[in-house]
């Protein structure tokens, strides 16, 4: 038998969600005013969707947050690169424990926010 | 950009690159070559920031220092920081790609190399360093250029690494995947 409560809202739930959604989108914008390319880099968003996020309103934001879902998801979003990552590796010497977290930056750099890889050899002339 | 001194508005913006590229440590020639600025005005610019004159001597010409263990992982990390920045600015339609906004592609890209490094060191005692200076990133980007560096997959994670440009990079498995016997022991 199921508990009539447990079919009802949930609110505190709601309300995590509403407050996490918030607090993205208002680091979000607050990363993409100070410095475009290096938020988009930060936030792995594509040009457009973080034009429209920077021209969002208070209210706007505040609408959108309000969804059931959350907006932000999880980038490490793969197995393969999640065991990759060998989280479960104790006993490793802190310089090496730092190597591994910088494992996790050059991987999710080199994936756009769809998994799609780039990796052109550069025509890097700066 | 070879005329960017000629105005005033063209030499501020060399200035403001100067002045970024000075706090985050490079040396004359990339300073240099990247804003077109005189030997004088960044050393006058360079002695008002830093409180001494500019370094002087040879450049970090090396390559096989890019393959050593720790700096091929620092140097792979600001590389794919660099590449990603450069794709999104290169599909970019609103705003122009020419020689500053280049320079400022690379300052920004290696500013968030710096604050990775500074990321991993919050946990613990322990104190990671950034290997790789301002000069040797924008070294890097040349002997990319030039096919002196190139990249290559790792087998195991598939992420990709610095290579010399002459290695033929079959099987190759990256140094975070399988790092070499005593590395990371009795650093400092």
């Amino acid at each position: 038998m199921q508990d009539l409560d447990n079919f009802s809202v949930d609110t505190d739930t709601l309300d995590a969600i509403r407050e996490v959604n918030l607090s993205y989108l208002v680091l979000a914008q607050h990363l993409l005013q100070k410095n475009f390319a290096q938020g988009m880099f930060r936030l792995g968003l594509d040009e457009d969707v973080a034009q429209i996020l920077l021209t969002l309103s208070p209210a706007q934001t505040i609408k959108i947050a309000s969804t059931g879902s959350l907006l932000c998801s999880f980038r490490l979003n793969d197995a393969h690169l999640l065991r990759a990552l060998r989280l479960d590796d104790k006993d490793v010497p802190a310089a090496r424990a730092a190597q591994n977290l910088h494992h996790v930056a050059i991987l999710l750099a080199q994936r756009t926010a769809n998994g799609e890889v780039i990796h052109t050899p550069a025509t890097a002339a700066a | 950009m070879a005329n960017a001194t000629k105005s005033i508005q063209g030499e501020l913006a060399a200035l403001q690159l100067a002045d970024a590229m000075i706090r985050l440590g490079a040396r004359m020639q990339p300073i240099k070559e990247l804003t077109r600025l005189s030997t004088d005005r960044i050393s006058s610019l360079y002695r008002e920031i830093v409180g001494a004159p500019p370094p002087k001597g040879m450049l970090p010409y090396s390559l096989d220092w890019y393959t050593t263990w720790k700096a091929n992982i620092h140097s792979s990390l600001f590389f794919s920081i660099y590449q990603r920045m450069r794709a999104n600015a290169e599909r970019s339609i609103r705003h122009p790609f020419g020689q500053i906004q280049q320079t400022w592609l690379l300052i920004d890209a290696y500013c968030l190399y710096r604050e990775n490094i500074q990321a991993a060191s919050i946990n613990g005692s322990y104190r990671e360093e950034p290997e790789l200076s301002f000069t040797r990133a924008w070294m890097l980007l040349r002997f990319v250029a030039s096919g002196q560096m190139t990249t290559t997959e790792c087998e195991s994670c598939h992420g990709h690494f610095l290579i010399r440009g002459d290695d033929h990079g079959k099987n190759f498995v990256c140094g975070i995947c399988s790092p070499p016997p005593r590395a990371g022991i009795g650093a400092k």
